[in-house]
């Protein structure tokens, strides 16, 4: 139930509407700085990289664009492509002047910078801050960094500036009063912030909104697209909140409104296919529960804008008030995709367990999907790399394996080979990065870079962590066990002929297939054998990261600079299953691998409690790199009456260990794809009263019927 | 102390409060023409068959000692009038085009089965016997009754309420909540729709609330055959004479047993009807709200 009045409903749909399909480009900074910095290149041969940086980036933000859409009380995009000439200039230059000066290499933003930092001191606050530092720095180097970094904070504000000037322009010449009103409102708010300390509410948000956006335009990752979050926004912007309220400065209706417009922008900023934004909840450093008014507004943000971003989590704890669990589900139930639901004690143990004092261990975010690193203060590579579990199998089976645990032990050798080889491969990254990396406007928002004089690229951050995420474990297991039935266990099968049965991708052997599919034990269907080899992979996955840590293989002088491993996937699963040929669970070549760390698609055959109880038997605090359980559910699931059974059956995947769930709600396109694939959707069951088939299993006359009644009967 | 069972369904949230296991025990006295679990009926294992899954490897052949089972050009073709439900054809059927429905459960094991939800039941879900008609067997239901009493189960149980009084006498101390099927206030129509007459039905209900049990009446409603305003009233006079129902459940039609009964090579009595306009079940809970003040709600 939205609190937007009915103006600020009417002004969100207009906005949303056109953020649904977003152009989001920053070729224009991309270009402008390269070719000033080609230009002093060419025509300044002894000038120092901080230097052409300093002057580049500020000839770029003179330069670009100011964009002020029709409407927005958040402002600040990047949507303009180049023309034609340009075009082809920029071109030229990003091979010839950017991509050899940059390390392509190894990830990027994934984190949350320090807002309560700009908020409360302001871009000159911090130069101020700088320039004392550097009275008493002597260090070349360190002197060198800050004085970069005091030219990229005022470049940032004249930034801000322009937009002002032009809001102030556009104010003048606009006849509609409020909208007058309200431009110059924006004007008085950009020449304001990010320079000077935010004040109130709508000062906070804009100034937090034009730090990401101005760090999404980094000219040194052009080769890559930045995802900045923008952590907890019911901490860092509920001061603000409170002051107007109180004041009596500020409605719900209009809080609602500016945490909307501030939803969309990310839409604006983030292109499509890759993932951004907050998370609410959880507790204080102290443990005090936090469930306030910003909570249920960055929640209900999802729905009101109904668009890809932002990727909400909502940290859950024991203590929380029910009702934010049963929001959380009643957005879903809309056909919303997120929030996705986090386990905030369980993470907060797991951060401790990997060195983040208690102080900080609650203070985290999700990096994009489900990786957690700690806000302002991450340098934290994630999901480096990802890791096809199932295709490292298929290159043990060309000889007869004497027995299940021999092939289970080569295949966990294999695998820690790849670990550390990865490790050193990542490290290797970061030291090229070390070398030729420079983000000075981000490093002026993680610690410790300005305490350290150390841009973030040279470890100036607290935790350098490396993240590598193990894609497709449900396939492995589920191979692993059809090996050991078939090949071990009833001697059916050797090595050699299911070699040549994957290799021709089943054709022949249908009966094989079927048997594997329908008659092996799958993971996800509480079954004590098949789950305990899942924990034994996740714990073996766990315990060679940890070697790799003691090691000292990662060592580059960068503090934290640790392997913490993930199982989750992005979008990967389907990448690598278009690489990899046929696997023992099955699985035809070309197919996707399992998604998260759930069931494989289709094999979840005992309804979603088996299911958590599968997933909830191996240990997932340790895998602070991100553990996704994907879960669907119909929609009968969240009618009135059965909403607080899903949402109790969320608590028991909490309270179980569960480190974070991701609910989909069936609809036709589900169905759809269902009709057209129905090996990938043999668990998918239609319940009415005490009814039950699947899906798969329904006559066509009958899934026609079922299609048109998606809300009655699935 | 075994039992005939067709299937153990977990995360049931439409079969009483909470998250709960339905148990279906196989067998029903009544034959309801739009039953919509067609393999409930008989108490005897029967086969499934899907051709959409069969892959023609012909297994089934040899496992079949009625000789049911052909393959003619690669085509599979089942012939069931010899077919004892002895299972063989499924236990070797790769792909599970062929599947056996309904197996003999020891109920111990049933209560193994249903208690490896436990953590999700919380206060209010639990364990619900259902089917078919569980006082088919009601040897096996009161075994399973009292074992999961042990176990500390809350117990819901689907009935039809056609079966001997003692016997529901005896269950009743077990069972938290009935969920009493109401079919038809008619008893012709009664005996017409579903085989048998209502008086024994509409006796037991009235007997177990004087008990003081707890009940929900389920009422399926299907277009042409009640959906009548005699019927919605007396759905209603039914709940104002119970001192101890708690809801009336209104469960509109859905063709999709017509599926199930395919697979089992069963006729299907209602061929032409088919799901209800999402108006017209307004209309009828409206039609049954209108005469009393127990809560009614669509299942």
């Amino acid at each position: 139930m939205t609190g937007l009045d009915k103006n600020g409903r009417e002004r969100i749909e207009r906005l949303r509407t056109g953020a649904v399909d977003p152009v989001v480009c920053y070729d224009t900074m991309y270009y402008a700085f390269w070719k000033e910095w080609e230009r002093l290149e060419r025509e300044h041969p002894g000038l120092a990289d901080e230097e052409k940086y300093a002057a580049s980036y500020r000839a770029a933000f003179c330069q670009v664009p100011v964009e002020i859409g029709a409407e927005e009380r958040i402002v600040g995009r990047f949507s303009r492509p180049l023309g034609g000439e340009e075009a082809g200039d920029w071109a030229r230059i990003r091979e010839t002047v950017a991509h050899p000066r940059l390390a392509i290499v190894g990830q990027d933003s994934h984190m949350a910078p320090d807002f309560a930092l700009l908020l409360s001191k302001g871009s000159d606050g911090i130069a101020s801050d700088i320039r004392a530092r550097l009275e008493s720095e002597r260090n070349e180097e360190k002197r060198s960094f800050y004085t970069l970094c005091l030219s990229v904070l005022d470049t940032m504000a004249a930034f801000s500036d322009r937009y002002g000037d032009t809001a102030a322009a556009m104010a003048s010449e606009c006849s509609d009063p409020e909208r007058k009103r309200e431009l110059a409102e924006i004007a008085r708010i950009c020449h304001k912030v990010p320079r000077h300390p935010a004040q109130s509410f709508h000062e906070a948000i804009q100034a937090a909104h034009f730090l990401c956006l101005c760090l999404s335009a980094d000219p040194f990752r052009c080769f890559s697209m930045q995802q900045f979050q923008l952590g907890r926004i019911d901490r860092w912007l509920y001061p603000y909140y409170k002051a107007d309220k109180d004041a009596g400065l500020l409605t719900d209706a209009e809080a609602q409104l500016l945490i909307d417009c501030l939803a969309i922008q990310i839409n604006n900023r983030v292109p499509h296919g890759l993932s951004c934004g907050y998370m609410v909840g959880g507790r204080l450093a102290d443990g005090t529960p936090v469930a306030n008014e910003l909570t249920v507004m960055g929640m209900q943000a999802v729905d009101d804008i109904r668009l890809v971003y932002p990727s909400v989590g909502y940290c859950c704890t024991a203590d929380h008030p029910k009702e934010l669990l049963r929001m959380a589900c009643e957005i879903l139930s809309h056909g919303r995709s997120h929030p996705a639901i986090f386990n905030d004690d369980i993470i907060a143990d797991g951060l401790r367990y990997w060195g983040v004092p208690a102080t900080e261990c609650r203070d985290y975010i999700h990096s994009t999907c489900v990786e957690i690193t700690p806000i302002a203060a991450s340098n934290v590579w994630v999901a480096s790399p990802y890791t096809n579990l199932p295709g490292l199998l298929l290159g043990l089976l060309d000889r007869e394996w004497e027995s299940f645990d021999a092939l289970l032990e080569a295949y966990l050798a294999a695998l820690d080979e790849s670990i550390e080889r990865n490790a050193r491969q990542f490290t290797e990254g970061r030291k090229l990065r070390r070398d030729k990396g420079m983000t000075p406007l981000l490093s002026c928002f993680v610690n410790n870079c300005l305490a350290r004089g150390r841009d973030i690229e040279k470890g100036g951050a607290k935790y350098n962590w490396i993240t590598p995420s193990f894609v497709g474990a449900a396939n492995l297991v589920d191979s692993l066990f059809a090996i050991k039935v078939l090949i071990f266990d009833e001697k059916k099968l050797t090595f050699g002929q299911l070699k040549a049965a994957l290799e021709g991708d089943f054709a022949g052997c249908e009966a094989l297939r079927a048997e594997i599919v329908s008659r092996i034990p799958k993971y996800g269907n509480d079954i004590e054998e098949v789950d305990a080899l899942f924990g034994r992979i996740t714990d073996f996955i766990i315990a060679s990261c940890e070697r790799v840590n003691a090691s000292g293989i990662m060592e580059l002088g960068f503090s934290e600079a640790k392997l913490i491993p993930s199982v989750f996937c992005w979008v990967v699963h389907e990448r690598f299953g278009r690489q990899t040929g046929a696997t023992p669970d099955g699985r035809r070549a070309g197919f996707p691998l399992g998604d998260g760390s759930g069931p494989c698609q289709g094999r979840e055959m005992c309804g979603p409690t088996a299911s958590i109880l599968s997933s909830t038997k191996w240990e997932h605090k340790k895998l602070i790199g991100g553990v996704a359980v994907n879960m669907k559910f119909s929609k009968s699931a969240f009618t009135a009456e059965s909403c607080t059974k899903t949402a109790a059956l969320i608590e028991t995947f909490l309270a179980r260990g569960g480190f974070e769930i991701q609910i989909n709600v069936t609809d036709r396109d589900i169905l759809l794809a269902a009709q057209k694939n129905p090996d990938a959707y043999r668990d998918l069951v239609v319940r009415i009263g005490g009814y039950s088939d699947y899906f798969v299993c329904l006559s066509p006359e009958m899934q026609a019927e079922v299609l048109e009644r998606t809300e009655h009967t699935i | 102390m075994k039992g005939t069972v067709f299937n153990i369904q977990r995360f049931s949230i439409q079969d009483g409060p909470g998250i709960r296991t339905t148990v279906f025990m196989k067998g029903c006295p009544l034959r309801c023409l739009w039953c919509h679990n067609p393999e409930s009926g008989r108490i005897a294992s029967e086969l499934f068959y899907d051709p959409g899954k069969c892959i023609g490897c012909g297994r089934c052949v040899p496992a079949c000692t009625r000789r049911g089972h052909a393959i003619t050009d690669g085509i599979h073709t089942l012939d069931r009038s010899g077919c004892t439900g002895c299972g063989e054809c499924a236990e070797v059927c790769p792909a599970s085009a062929l599947e056996l429905c309904g197996r003999e459960w020891e109920a111990a094991d049933v209560i193994a089965e249903v208690l490896r939800d436990k953590p999700f039941y919380g206060d209010t879900g639990g364990m619900t016997l259902s089917g078919g008609e569980p006082m088919l067997q009601v040897d096996f239901t009161l075994e399973l009754l009292r074992l999961g009493k042990e176990a500390g189960l809350h117990i819901c149980m689907e009935t039809c309420g056609y079966a001997d009084p003692d016997a529901y006498r005896a269950v009743s101390p077990y069972v938290d909540l009935f969920l009493y099927d109401y079919k038809e206030t008619d008893p012709i129509r009664h005996k017409e729709y579903t085989g048998v007459s209502n008086e024994r039905i509409r006796g037991n209900l009235r007997m177990l609330d004087e008990l003081g049990a707890k009940s929900i009446l389920r009422c399926p409603i299907i277009p042409t055959l009640n959906d009548r305003a005699d019927h919605f009233e007396g759905i209603a006079a039914m709940a104002e004479s119970l001192a101890n129902v708690q809801e009336i459940h209104i469960e509109p039609y859905h063709p999709l047993g017509k599926s199930k009964a395919e697979r089992l090579g069963k006729e299907y009595a209602l061929e032409s009807l088919g799901f209800p306009e999402k108006e017209e079940v307004a209309r009828w809970i409206e039609s049954v709200r209108a005469h009393t003040s127990v809560p009614v709600r669509q299942s």
